[in-house]
């Protein structure tokens, strides 16, 4: 940096003064929060590296696709899905309303775990730049043989507004929390509601299964963000392994054929140069299916830290390299939700690394809101 | 034994507006800490923080009146901030980590000088549309000069991991700049 632009920056820091005194306190009590244990406890970050590193990893891999083969046969036939949710049954126990919402119901998380007490379910707008209504209300219920069973919630009120750019989807999350006994195996479903001036009515909804302990699969490590193991392993592992995916973040678009992957990759070694080469490929495979995804992909990757910017790579001072990479994939169509994984390989179409995400379960806009007609309601809705 | 209430803002004010000493004492006492820390994030060197300080307290009692703070903790703040930038201009002797945080600044520059006076208020729009965990984090950095690993520490995140995300906060400002159609 020049001394031009390092009087530059000092006027820049300088300048940080004039803003809202209510942002710098806010700062403060988080920090104070932070370091007094009030708030962020320990996470298990890093313990992927730690484990990357150790002489261990080969044999928990080798263990971990010998269950992954085992959760497979298991779970044949039940592939994550490739299409909407199937319209409500006229079972519900909440009535369906025609009017229209601007905005589709997706669940955080297409499955939780029996015993789960809390659902977070976020609310996607249908048109960019556009604010969306946050619903009257929530109703929750468990699908079964005879019909549905309403599930006793509580939310809180408060919303957190969403203003999207004039180019992104308002974008919000809700989390309801389950009264009484926590939930069990099964599938349910979940509906944002309106009243109508005499009961509340459904005017948005979208399901989640509850598996039971025997079904669900084991976590995996942080880095990783699957919620279950797949044998699917299309590419063999490469031998030099330069670098890890440690934190992958997906921004969906549910209802365009784009979705950004940001992607933390660091050095596998402290004190190591790291370079993404120019040959690296980057696939993203539905998972579960036999070939890669007919997305194209563009890629940007920039050092984080200080940089060489002869070859745009740094190297940490007792660290570990990293790039913070940024791709955008593209498919013709809508991307379908389920559970993607992204894969790095090198020239040999090996492996270097891959993490998983998942697209969560959505609506499309045809089928958000079933007709009154198609799906008539039950005469005596449970919830109002 | 009789035990001394502490004293609230507005009170030690009042010192200042009364032409009372004892304000300073006062302000010493509860947020000399504060101010030292403030000042050892920019200079590094524990002389200089100190004399930064108490260039405060000597500010700070021309200062009040006229003006009234209502969060003397920040007010303070801000000028022991102000004075450290001062100092941090005049000497040589460098602040490596205090350095990074200017550099990792200096990418989001405007590419034309004249440009850099818009930038006081651009920040502070841009710091709205931000969400709060993201914006404190950006102000902690680049307002306060934590350290990365300090912060990182503290919200038990690696330290890549905070870089990135800050970096990530860094580009969005890039791009918000741009779209205020200043080239950065």
């Amino acid at each position: 940096m020049t001394e031009r632009n390092k009087t530059r920056a000092l006027n820049a820091f300088a300048a940080m003064s004039r803003i809202s005194d209510e942002y710098v306190l806010a700062a403060e009590q988080m920090l104070y929060e932070a370091e007094a244990g009030i708030a962020y406890p320990a996470k298990p970050e890093g313990r992927f590296r730690r484990f990357l590193n150790s002489g261990w990893s080969a044999a928990v891999i080798s263990g971990l696709i010998a269950l992954a083969v085992l959760v497979f046969i298991i779970r044949a036939g039940k592939e994550p899905p490739t299409s909407p949710p199937p319209a409500p049954p006229a079972d519900s126990t909440i009535e369906m309303s025609d009017e229209g919402v601007n905005y589709s119901l997706i669940m955080e998380q297409s499955n939780y775990p029996e015993g789960a007490d809390s659902i977070t379910v976020a609310m996607v707008g249908k048109d960019k730049g556009e604010p969306i209504s946050t619903p009257g209300g929530w109703h929750l219920e468990k699908l079964t043989a005879e019909g549905a069973e309403a599930v006793p919630i509580s939310y809180t009120e408060e919303f957190t507004e969403a203003a999207p750019k004039k180019d992104e989807y308002a974008f919000l999350t809700k989390a309801i929390r389950i009264e009484g006994s926590p939930l069990t195996a099964g599938t349910y479903r979940l509906h944002a509601t309106e009243y109508d001036g005499e009961k509340y009515v459904s005017v948005a909804w979208c399901e989640f299964t509850v598996e039971d302990a025997e079904t669900r699969t084991q976590e995996p490590e942080s880095g990783h963000t699957e919620t279950e193991v797949h044998p699917v392993t299309e590419f063999p592992a490469a031998e030099d392994k330069l670098f890890a995916i440690n934190e992958i973040t997906v921004t969906p678009s549910p209802f365009g054929g784009r979705i950004d992957v940001a992607a933390l990759i660091l050095a596998t070694k402290p004190n190591e140069v790291l370079e993404i080469p120019d040959h690296t490929v980057f696939v993203v495979k539905l998972k579960g299916t036999p070939n890669p995804s007919e997305a194209t992909w563009s890629l940007s990757s920039t050092g984080i830290g200080t940089r060489d910017p002869a070859n745009g790579v740094w190297v940490g001072d007792d660290a570990y390299a990293a790039f913070d990479v940024r791709i955008s994939l593209h498919t013709p169509e809508a991307w379908l939700p389920g559970v993607y994984r992204l894969y790095i390989l090198n020239t040999d179409e090996e492996a270097i690394d891959y993490a998983d995400f998942s697209l969560g379960v959505y609506q499309p806009p045809e089928t958000a809101v079933p007709s009154t007609d198609e799906y008539p309601a039950v005469t005596e809705p449970a919830y109002e | 034994m009789k035990s001394e209430k502490p004293l609230t803002d507005a009170d030690i004010v009042a010192l200042y507006l009364a032409r009372d000493e004892a304000a300073i004492e006062h302000t010493a006492r509860i947020y000399g800490h504060y101010c030292l820390s403030v000042a050892m994030n920019i200079l590094n060197s524990q002389p200089d923080a100190e004399e930064c300080v108490n260039d405060t307290y000597l500010k700070t009692w021309n200062s009040i009146p006229p003006q009234k703070p209502t969060v003397l903790r920040l007010f303070l703040g801000k000028i022991t901030r102000n004075l450290a930038i001062d100092r941090y201009r005049q000497r040589k002797t460098r602040n490596p980590e205090f350095d990074l945080a200017l550099e990792e600044l200096s990418e989001i520059l405007p590419a034309r000088e004249e440009e850099d006076s818009d930038l006081p208020m651009l920040l502070a729009g841009f710091l709205e549309d931000l969400p709060a965990e993201e914006r404190n984090l950006f102000i902690l950095r680049y307002w306060h000069g934590h350290s990365v690993a300090r912060l990182a520490g503290a919200f038990k995140m690696q330290p890549n991991n905070l870089s990135a995300r800050l970096y990530r906060t860094r580009e969005k400002l890039r791009a918000y700049l741009s779209e205020r159609g200043h080239q950065v």
